[in-house]
């Protein structure tokens, strides 16, 4: 298709060498001069930017530009004063279909602001016709101090005039101080000195099988840590419900390594950590539960029939009132010392060094990767055991107690990935995240009939919509009770593949170290 | 991948001037279009400022070969690149006369290159050959300039007669009325009646304008040139009646 674009920055002093180039060695005339200021918005983690794509806003107009497209855009033209954060507020199209699966539930954030001045010059042959553009861009962003400058030089090749480019590229070339970037976004990125985002909520740590115990999992709680302070202020900016959620996994995570490394820790701090970050975990417990019914909004209305659909206002204009209580009093947590205060105090312990001696803690000098192998093992085994007394008549509770099991043994198996074989551990997650599957939805559906049940308790008979409400409440609950059981009954055949022979085999190949001493 | 021809019997009745410029207008909105300059006459790649194809053979039209695919060119606009003609493509009968599946080879050459464009816009010779069966077995839709005039209208139904002998699907065929002029009593007569008799017939009537006339001397599609002109905007109105058609489908 349209031959790709050649990109180039440099300092904005060298925009006059490049018109003098052209006008000295070329044909060439200006075809067309364009002023525009440019937003460049990107997810919280650069979730567009590692997926090769890029956003930029003019004015009203957002072009979402995918890999090897060829320089065209998918465009959404929004209203005068929309500013649309969420894929779901941009209007319908092939824009908004290709943005959702690439940022999900992330909002988009700024990245980067700058005035572009561009002048598209054509070089033309004796006929009059364009073999090749060059289009350059005056660059400039922020403000007095902060303010940076620089010229982006594009060539524009156009098919089937390859010898014309060719010359251009090679001219373009000779010009001190101008280097080549792989797009135009890493160019202007170059010119704003402006890094992408190596946030990753689920980091990988850097560990070796001969590590002390003890060591590797300070690594590991300090980079879950980090985890939890890089999402506080978008939580409290309320930037999209992924911070809170991010927040939690590394806040369970923790505990889950303080609960599951038994004797890597004295008992006195592991008990002490331990019910600090359970009050943590806590203190956002309601706003999670909040965030996700007010994001299963359009599901939970999707299940209803049109006319129905109105007896959902009320409960969901209750849950929007509620979050924004919540928002003040989760703001209100975070600006006081406690975070602060644990976070410190955390950090302070994970960087220290070893005391002298291991009273308490027989495994901290131990090796890492046999004992990530016996706390495996040994995880795997009580799921084995607790799932295998699960029949269809088995209360929910039992179903939970096995989701939680099963998390445990997740964050173990991704805590210590590194430390075995890739495609094995690859292929037990993949089998044991069915599982989580499973028993997360059955979860979600017993929590939120519960709670629609109380909500529809809760209905005073007189309100004026109180039929159409509870006839809304009532069909939800009864698809709702429909789906559980149908989970319910799903349930055994996931089980049974997850607890097969092919399972049961890889772990025991993977975990198992015959003549280890049992604890 | 949609197949438009501009196609007409008769020579001379603004079929390359509306090839051009509906092609303009398609890749305005975008959408990737490819011009195919099929009229050894060359005058679609004239108008572009692209030099006939020196080593480009009609063979390769017949043979799917990858030269032709190394012939295109972009032009000045966006989205829209152009096949040039060749004075080899004068011999496409007799090519075509000797290859397999005479009738149907040249949709085979389109469909093996053309993938990547939304839209394939043949500006097509005139007369009936083997050459215009070819393009009305390739088409999607066959665009049919007519000028407003009784020996137009009568090269109108000598296609339409040629379709019903051949058993071509006649629904593909949509006429529009070309290089009228409303001073002349007959074009008046026969932009009267043929709207009332002829339900294929695209609404826009293209006029017979200077501002067309002189695309030979600016080089230009009309809306390129001179954008706010009365030639540009009926072209950009025709081509909205041909997405409405093929809206419909």
């Amino acid at each position: 298709m349209e031959p790709d674009q050649l990109h180039f920055h440099g300092p904005p002093e060298l925009a006059a060498s490049l018109v003098e180039l052209l006008e000295r060695s070329f044909a060439a005339r200006i075809e067309e001069r364009h002023h525009a200021r440019v937003r460049c918005l990107d997810t919280f983690e650069w979730l567009l930017y590692h997926a090769g794509c890029t956003l930029q806003q003019e004015d009203r107009t957002f072009r979402l530009y995918l890999p090897q497209s060829g320089g065209a855009a998918l465009a959404a033209v929004v209203g005068p004063r929309h500013r649309p954060r969420f894929w779901w507020e941009f209007p319908e199209g092939p824009f908004r279909g290709a943005l959702a699966p690439l940022i999900g539930l992330r909002a988009l954030i700024p990245i980067m602001d700058l005035v572009a001045e561009s002048t598209t010059w054509q070089i033309v042959n004796k006929d009059d016709k364009t073999l090749v553009r060059l289009r350059l861009t005056l660059v400039q962003t922020g403000e007095g101090e902060e303010a940076r400058q620089g010229v982006l030089a594009a060539i524009m090749p156009l098919r089937g005039y390859d010898k014309a480019a060719d010359r251009l590229l090679k001219a373009v070339e000779t010009v001190a101080g101008l280097r080549p970037a792989a797009s135009r976004f890493d160019a202007l990125r170059a010119i704003t000195g402006t890094a992408p985002s190596t946030y990753s909520a689920k980091p990988a740590p850097p560990l070796v099988p001969d590590l002390p115990a003890v060591e590797a999992i300070k690594i590991i709680l300090r980079q879950l840590l980090a985890v939890m302070r890089a999402n506080v202020p978008g939580i409290v900016g309320d930037i999209d419900t992924e911070f809170l959620h991010d927040f939690r996994v590394a806040v369970r995570r923790t505990r889950a390594a303080l609960g599951q490394m038994k004797g890597v820790f004295t008992p006195t701090v592991t008990e002490h950590f331990r019910q600090e970050f359970a009050r943590l975990g806590q203190l956002t417990n309601r706003m999670r539960d909040l965030d996700v019914y007010l994001l299963a909004e359009n599901t939970f209305r999707s299940q209803l029939p049109e006319t129905l659909r109105p007896g959902l206002d009320p409960l969901f204009q209750r849950l929007a009132r509620q979050r924004r209580a919540e928002l003040r009093r989760l703001r209100a947590a975070f600006a006081g010392p406690d975070f602060d205060r644990l976070s410190d105090e955390w950090k302070a312990f994970l960087t220290a060094p070893l005391p002298a001696g291991d009273a308490g803690a027989p495994n901290q000098r131990q090796p890492i990767q046999p004992l990530a192998a016996r706390f495996i093992r040994r995880r795997f085994k009580a799921i084995i055991v607790t799932g295998g007394k699960i029949t269809p008549r088995s209360p929910a509770a039992d179903m939970h107690r096995l989701r939680i099991q099963c998390k445990k043994l997740r964050y173990l198996l991704e805590f210590f990935t590194v430390l075995f074989p890739p495609t094995e551990m690859k292929q037990l997650i993949k089998h044991l995240k069915q599982l989580q599957d499973n028993l997360g939805e059955f979860n979600d559906l017993s929590v939120q009939q519960e709670y629609l049940h109380q909500h529809l308790d809760g209905l005073k008979p007189t309100a004026p919509d109180a039929v159409l409400q509870a006839a809304a409440l009532g069909g939800l609950l009864t698809g709702m009770a429909a789906r559980r059981r149908e989970v319910h009954d799903q349930f055994a055949a996931v089980f049974a593949d997850f607890s097969g022979v092919e399972t049961t085999a890889l772990f025991y190949t993977l975990f198992d170290h015959p003549g280890e001493v049992s604890p | 991948m949609i197949v438009i021809a501009l196609y007409n019997i008769k020579g001379g009745v603004g079929k390359t001037a509306a090839a051009v410029n509906l092609a303009f207008e398609a890749a305005r909105d975008g959408k990737k279009t490819l011009l195919v300059d099929l009229d050894p006459q060359g005058s679609a790649s004239y108008y572009f400022r692209v030099r006939p194809a020196k080593k480009l053979k009609g063979k390769q039209l017949v043979s799917a070969d990858d030269k032709l695919e190394a012939a295109i060119r972009g032009t000045d606009y966006p989205h829209l690149d152009l096949l040039p003609a060749t004075f080899s493509f004068r011999k496409l009968d007799q090519l075509l006369d000797g290859a397999k599946h005479s009738k149907t080879r040249l949709g085979h050459t389109l469909a093996a290159f053309g993938g990547d464009y939304h839209y394939v816009i043949l500006d097509c010779p005139p007369n009936i050959t083997l050459a215009s069966e070819n393009v009305f077995n390739a088409a999607d839709w066959i665009v049919v300039p007519t000028i407003p005039t009784t020996l137009s209208l009568r090269t109108w139904e000598q296609l339409n007669r040629f379709f019903a002998d051949k058993r071509l699907p006649e629904g593909k065929l949509r006429p529009f009325l070309s290089m009228a002029e409303t001073r002349k009593r007959m074009h008046r007569e026969v932009l009267d009646e043929l709207p009332e008799t002829e339900p294929r017939l695209l609404p826009t009537v293209i006029p017979y304008l200077a501002d067309i006339e002189q695309m030979g001397e600016y080089r230009a599609p009309v809306a390129a040139a001179r954008p706010h002109s009365r030639g540009g905007r009926a072209y950009r109105q025709l081509w909205r009646d041909i997405e409405a058609v093929m809206a419909e489908g």
